[in-house]
């Protein structure tokens, strides 16, 4: 059975004046007076200055590699794979098959293959152009579909790097079949900050890094294996966005910095230059999916059958995941019996691609929401209609066998089409004259699932409690959420509440999502208010009194283990989009998105509601305005930051949070809005003109071709 | 060359290369941090400074531009950080700093449009802001801190 | 080492030029950094032309309007005169973030071939006036100036435009595509009711080019009575032997066109 939704409330654009007197994030006064310390703002003394050279080829053998001689190389390291001292492999999980620094051959364009390090950038870019590694070029494979026909082998038996395959029920005789082929192309998360690290050697023996590192744990692991280090200390530094693409990269960074601080026993900081990060960083997987769908006459699901191909890049990293996001996701928000998902992630010559949640989940969502269109269409149907009947209700399974507790799939989008009526804030981006307009509806289901892990602590110094996480933050605003949920708790101003950000040697790492951590702060506080009240002999739980009666200047320090939730934490979209597309030039200019959006009770609804803003912000870049396109290499040639859209790109936006009973395992409000805006997107153009879009991006050339 | 400006009221004599472009001047020369390099010409517009209160993208300036100008930067918004400038309170109070990596470079630009008679109206103020950036917060938040100080 | 030479008159400009005719001149300098990238050591010589008065001002009459070779995009954009006389200009002007635009200069454009503004220039005929110190004054059409650099020391003194006339019509668009944006710039004179001239000048970030292609196909299927059409005199460059006019930007701006023209009758 469905559970009610609870409007939170309801917000139009010009209400930010009464959002007054909310919390602002706990970093904002270091970031808006400019004192925030990114990796690049750290001044630290005798810094070395690390480069990569990196293979211009998508495939070849290293046949040698040879410094000029001629050249000066006073003050100038160069380390090789013949460096390392152990293992070179970066580890990514149980993956280990990325090098730290390519030796035999290379696998992709823009692989690592010579770290070297100087006192000046200036010097250390120079000292690249002087360094020749031998090639012996190979035939790349740049193709997935060819990779999968395993005509060329580059990885393995097979070239797979994962495969899983879901079958529930069987296949039914009745109902029209409908097949569809859907694309979406990699996707950049494009953080402002490139990936940066310094490496500090101690005087101990032991390492310190400091920099965008969100898995502190991978880093340790690969320096142990790789560079025999057992003591290594990683502290993030304030990160300019991106939280999920800091993940893989980073550790390789982490190393390539560590080998050349190691070396030289100073400290040596490696930043990526924009082009670096463009070109050879992890992307989110291209994937290419084919569904079929069995449907009855008011497009009720009867089966789905979907075939799901991504491209892993060079190496494996971290694919397996990627594709558990794209399989537990395939049937989006929806429901069917039978169910056949089969999945594979193949092996390329392009750079690695990462698992990027947010964007994978909408990548389905994108392929799931234009079938249930070409279903609506097969048979004239109502596309919101068509939604209606298939979306998932309380007490259905998904296709994996997960059993969902709560749903509101109906609610949300009754919610979203209630919003939609309002009038068009008319000044808001006319569009050129002719232009048709087309409004489409999307929904997505965001799944998490439960990790736990860690253990969260409060530290009771004076009249200041100071939590201590296991969270990596990029700007996503936890810690203020955390700072906010101790404050209210506790009912002490949250400018006594101080969150440390990630520091592994006072903060063990975990992979607990930030309601995990949440659900542990609410028990530690607790804990502590007993343990103040126990040594003032007071029964009171009124903390602040509490605090009052004490006289002991003791530190108390309290530590809860964080808990998995019970299964899936789920969170479910609607988004309804309006849009306007020229004929001429298959221009669309967004005038409108709604978007209602059901999960937990947010602990600071504010910040939960910019966060919306933003994932409806990048999920419009990588419909509208990415432009990716392969090298002759396989490496990726971006043109500018597309996958952020620029400010008047941005339409009015209008959302709404609806409460799910928080005991059932509710994700954020915001996870997952993405998929629910892409397929809206796509859906508003084929209104407006007819025009089937296939593929993420829509760029005025893609719409322009679809159109009839 | 030597070079002699005014940054956020101060005046530094300084001997550089004349195409050296301002930000290194800024951050590796005056410490001044605030303005960051998210790209190299890309338009994210995190490095925008006021040069004679002109917006513009300090990683795209030769210094030589700046001889004898004043040059502003998010340090020089307000000489007492227990005090904000009325855009910072804006941005701060509106949680719109996200990761913040954008925040000085939008604070830059925001001090420039408020200067700018007739200030901008809504629409017009998010195309003005066309060259800066915000991959976190959809520049809703932004766009209405900036004009609540506006009004 | 890079000197740095100011010169504060148009003379002494023309002398250091020729004087030092490898320098790099250095006009708004928003597209310095990326030059500089590019190139293996810092030039030797700089030639700053920010403090000469005779390269700056907007002036604008029965002749046409006279552009010093300084003013900048935001200046372009922000002249009532231009607005008025020149809407396709003044359009073209206003794409961009104002940190750019400030530092964009028109002498520029011209000299460094930014795709954004050349089309509108070129639809409107513009002449490019040169000046060098042994080298006669000279005004050549954009089109043809892309063509061939500035002989050595010679310098873009200004932009000049000729008179906006009765009947002239234009509309300027830019697309982001996903290629690159594409500019569409187009005239049309029309006369008695019937279109006289048509002109359409299509600029993506390779090169631009003017389309001739597109202006046939729009006017394709046109009533007779339409003629007769002739194309503007200036109309055809061939800046696109490598076909860097992509086949959308032709689509699209052949429907453009033709959408104009549909709009007109």
């Amino acid at each position: 059975m469905s559970t009610a939704g609870v409007v939170l409330r309801a917000r139009k654009m010009s209400t930010v004046q009464a959002e007054r007197g909310v919390t602002p994030p706990i970093d904002a006064r270091d970031k808006v007076l400019g004192k925030a310390a990114y990796v690049d703002d750290v001044a630290v003394d005798g810094l070395q200055h690390a480069v990569v050279l990196r293979s211009p080829y998508a495939r070849a053998k290293i046949l040698g590699v040879s410094l000029d001689m001629e050249a000066d190389w006073e003050g100038i390291t160069v380390v090789t794979a013949a460096d390392i001292p152990g293992e070179n492999a970066v580890c990514i999980g149980e993956s280990r098959d990325w090098p730290l620094l390519a030796s035999k051959g290379v696998r992709h364009e823009g692989e690592a293959v010579v770290v070297l390090c100087a006192p000046t950038l200036r010097a250390a870019r120079a000292a690249l152009k002087r360094i020749e590694v031998r090639y012996e070029p190979l035939e790349p494979l740049l193709d997935p579909r060819k990779s999968e026909d395993n005509s060329v082998q580059i990885f393995g038996q097979d070239n797979v790097f994962a495969r899983t395959t879901i079958e529930r029920g069987g296949p039914r005789g009745s109902g029209r079949w409908i097949e569809c082929e859907w694309q979406v192309g990699a996707q950049d998360p494009v953080p402002l900050e490139t990936h940066g690290v310094i490496a500090k050697p101690e005087k101990d023996g032991s390492l310190t890094l400091f920099g965008t590192m969100s898995r502190p744990e991978w880093v340790q692991q690969t320096l142990r294996e790789a560079l025999k280090l057992s003591t290594v200390t990683v502290i993030q530094s304030v990160i300019g966005g991106g939280r999920s693409c800091r993940a893989e990269v980073p550790v390789q960074l982490a190393a390539h910095a560590a080998l050349c601080a190691i070396r030289i026993g100073k400290p040596v900081k490696l930043q990526l230059s924009r082009t670096e990060q463009l070109r050879y960083t992890a992307k989110r997987h291209p994937l290419q999916v084919t569904l079929r769908t069995q449907v009855d006459e008011v497009g009720r699901l009867h089966r789905v059958e979907a075939r799901l191909l991504l491209d892993g890049g060079a190496y494996a990293t971290s694919s397996a995941q990627a594709l558990e996001t794209a399989i537990l996701h395939a049937l989006g928000p929806y429901h069917c019996d039978s169910v056949y998902v089969h999945g594979v992630v193949v092996a390329t010559n392009r750079p690695p691609n990462a698992a990027l949640a947010e964007f994978d989940i909408a990548a389905m969502h994108f392929c799931i929401e234009r079938q249930m269109d070409q279903i609506a269409n097969s048979r004239t149907l109502n596309p919101v209609a068509v939604r209606k009947v298939n979306v998932l209700r309380g007490g259905d399974s998904l296709h994996t066998g997960d059993v969902l507790r709560w749903a509101v799939g109906v609610e949300v989008v009754e919610t979203a089409e209630r919003l939609a009526k309002a009038p068009l804030v008319a000044v808001r981006r006319p569009g050129p004259a002719k232009s048709l307009p087309g409004q489409g509806v999307g929904l997505s289901l965001c799944c998490l699932q439960p990790q736990g892990g860690g253990a969260v602590s409060v530290e009771l110094r004076g009249e200041k409690i100071r939590l201590l996480v296991p969270y990596v933050d990029a700007g996503e605003g936890h810690p203020t959420r955390f700072a906010v949920l101790v404050s209210r708790a506790l009912k002490v101003p949250i400018s006594s509440v101080v969150v440390r950000p990630m520091d592994t040697s006072r903060i063990q790492p975990s992979m607990a999502s930030p309601p995990e951590i949440q659900l542990a702060l609410g028990r530690v506080v607790q804990r502590l208010v007993k343990i103040v009240a126990q040594e003032v002999g007071s029964r009171s739980s009124d903390f602040a009194r509490l605090l009052k009666k004490r006289t002991s200047t003791k530190r108390i320090r309290v530590e809860e283990p964080i808990l998995p939730r019970e299964g899936l934490s789920v969170a479910f979209h609607a988004a309804i989009v309006d849009l306007l597309v020229d004929p001429d030039t298959g221009e669309v200019t967004l005038r409108r998105i709604v978007t209602t959006s059901a999960g937990r009770r947010p602990v600071h609804a504010r910040m939960s509601q910019i966060e919306l803003e933003g994932a409806v912000g990048r999920a419009i870049g990588s419909a509208l305005s990415e432009k990716l396109e392969v090298g002759p290499q396989g490496a990726w040639r971006v043109s500018g930051m597309g996958g952020i859209p620029k400010a008047g790109a941005m339409p009015e936006l209008v959302t709404e949070f609806i409460l799910a009973p928080d005991t059932l395992g509710p994700a954020e409000p915001e996870d997952g809005v993405g998929g629910a805006v892409l397929g809206a997107i796509a859906q508003a153009i084929e209104q407006a003109t007819g025009a089937v879009m296939r593929a993420v991006p829509m760029h005025p050339e893609q719409v322009l071709k679809a159109l009839p | 060359m030597k070079l002699s400006f005014r940054v956020n009221s101060k005046i530094e004599v300084l001997d550089v290369e004349p195409l050296t472009p301002l930000i290194e001047v800024l951050r590796d020369r005056l410490a001044l941090i605030g303005a960051h390099q998210g790209c190299t010409g890309d338009n994210c517009g995190a490095c925008t400074v006021l040069v004679n209160d002109v917006p513009v993208y300090a990683c795209q300036v030769p210094v030589c531009q700046v001889d004898d100008a004043e040059v502003r930067t998010v340090e020089g918004l307000t000489a007492d950080a227990e005090r904000l400038a009325p855009l910072q309170e804006a941005l701060a109070k509106a949680g719109a700093t996200g990761c913040g990596f954008c925040t000085p470079g939008m604070l830059m630009i925001g001090l420039a449009l408020r200067q700018r008679q007739p200030r901008p109206g809504p629409e017009e103020l998010r195309e003005l802001l066309s060259g800066n950036l915000c991959r976190c917060t959809g520049y809703e938040a932004i766009v209405q801190a900036m004009l609540e100080v506006m009004e | 080492m890079t000197f740095l030479h100011r010169p504060k008159s148009l003379k002494e400009l023309l002398k250091t030029r020729h004087d030092l005719p490898d320098a790099m001149l250095l006009a708004g300098g928003a597209g310095i950094m990326k030059i500089l990238h590019k190139l293996e050591e810092p030039p030797h010589d700089v030639i700053d032309l920010g403090g000469i008065p005779d390269l700056t001002g907007i002036q604008v009459g029965r002749f046409g309007t006279w552009l010093g070779a300084m003013t900048t995009l935001h200046e372009l954009t922000d002249d009532v005169l231009v607005r008025k006389h020149h809407p396709c200009l003044s359009e073209a002007c206003s794409h961009g973030p104002p940190q750019v635009r400030a530092r964009v200069s028109i002498g520029g454009i011209a000299s460094g071939r930014r795709f954004e503004v050349l089309p509108a220039l070129m639809v409107l005929g513009a002449r490019i006036e040169y000046r060098g110190q042994e080298t006669p004054q000279r005004r050549d059409r954009v089109q043809d100036c892309l063509r061939k650099d500035a002989a050595k020391g010679e310098v873009v003194v200004a932009v000049h435009l000729p008179p906006h006339q009765d009947g002239d019509q234009t509309v300027f668009r830019r697309i982001q595509g996903g290629s690159g944006d594409v500019v569409i710039a187009g005239r049309l004179r029309v006369a008695d009711g019937e279109v006289k001239e048509a002109g359409l000048v299509v600029g993506t970030p390779t090169q631009p080019g003017l389309h001739i292609a597109a202006v046939e196909e729009a006017l394709i299927g046109r009533p007779v009575s339409a003629r007769p059409i002739s194309l503007m005199e200036q109309s055809f460059v061939d800046l696109d032997p490598e076909g860097s006019v992509s086949s959308y930007a032709r689509a699209a701006s052949s429907r453009v066109l033709r959408s104009w023209l549909e709009h007109l009758s």
